[in-house]
């Protein structure tokens, strides 16, 4: 900011020096030290926040587990499908050999009906 | 300690002063000044590693000390005009300083009391301008105002400031 700048406007107070002025308010704003201890303090306070901060991976653990839980979930529901397949395959090879076993007797049963019939001096087919 | 740690307090002892300075004269009082300079560098801690480099982290520091201690300001919703105008009272009992050094200091510690009568925004851009040195071109980019504000704030703060001191100081000047 140019002096020019600084004296726009109208002068308010004519016998005090801007210049000299502007120097003793640059004198009265020096930096001040801050209380004693200070950076000690701010250091702990630091130390404190770091500590919640290692404690968050257990938020991490949390969020792992609920994963972890829907994973198994989803494992027991694969696994009660697949019984249920399994029970049903078995269900289907159970009754595919009864049918195996009633055809087979159904064929044992006109077999006989034949023999019978050829010794009765018939013949099928003719 | 970490190395993260020790950075961390290198860098609190080398702003230290300046942010402490920054709060004390925006808030005007020393143990407000003392919480703002904390939560500017607890802050700083939580964001350093957005920081590039030194003259970043000046930037930064002094941007949020700024906006923490005018924060504080309006919470504790003093009337800063009435304790200048308290003040200038007591000015006129008060007898003259001895010596020069004597004077300077008794000067020093009247314009730290009359700053604090200015309204916020002017008391801001003159902290910034005089304790901290910087162009209003630097104020307005920390602040994000435009730079004739900023050049109003000072050009009004200072008017005030001479004014005040005009009518408590003449004896000390002179």
């Amino acid at each position: 900011m140019s002096d020019q700048e600084r004296m726009d406007g109208p002068e308010l107070v004519p016998d005090l020096n801007l210049a000299e002025f502007e120097l003793q308010l640059t004198r009265a704003m020096r930096r001040v030290d801050p209380p004693e201890g200070f950076a000690g303090r701010v250091m702990d306070k630091a130390e404190q926040t770091q500590r919640v901060v290692v404690m968050r991976p257990r938020s991490g653990l949390w969020r792992m587990q609920a994963w972890m839980g829907g994973a198994l979930a989803a494992v027991l529901a694969l696994g009660m499908y697949g019984a249920e397949a399994l029970h049903q395959r078995r269900e289907q090879a159970k009754a595919d050999q009864q049918f195996a076993v009633a055809v087979q007797a159904t064929d044992h049963a006109l077999a006989q009906t034949r023999e019978q019939l050829q010794r009765a001096g018939l013949k099928l087919g003719e | 300690m970490t190395m993260e740690a020790v950075e961390f307090r290198r860098l609190v002892e080398t702003h230290q002063r300046m942010v402490f300075s920054l709060a004390l004269r925006v808030t005007g009082e020393y143990g407000t000044a003392e919480e703002v300079a904390q939560d500017a560098f607890l802050e700083l801690y939580r964001a350093a590693e957005r920081l590039e480099s030194e003259d970043h982290v000046r930037f930064w520091l002094r941007r949020v000390t700024v906006h923490r201690a005018t924060d504080a300001l309006r919470r504790r919703a003093v009337r800063p005009e009435a304790a200048a105008e308290e003040w200038i009272e007591e000015a006129h009992s008060l007898g003259g300083a001895e010596d020069s050094a004597a004077m300077n200091a008794a000067v020093g510690a009247r314009l730290e009391e009359l700053l604090q009568g200015l309204p916020e925004a002017m008391r801001v851009a003159v902290v910034l301008r005089y304790q901290e040195e910087m162009s209003p071109d630097e104020i307005a980019k920390l602040l994000g105002q435009p730079v004739a504000t900023v050049k109003s704030h000072l050009q009004r703060g200072l008017q005030l400031l001479r004014k005040k001191a005009a009518v408590t100081m003449k004896e000390y000047v002179r």
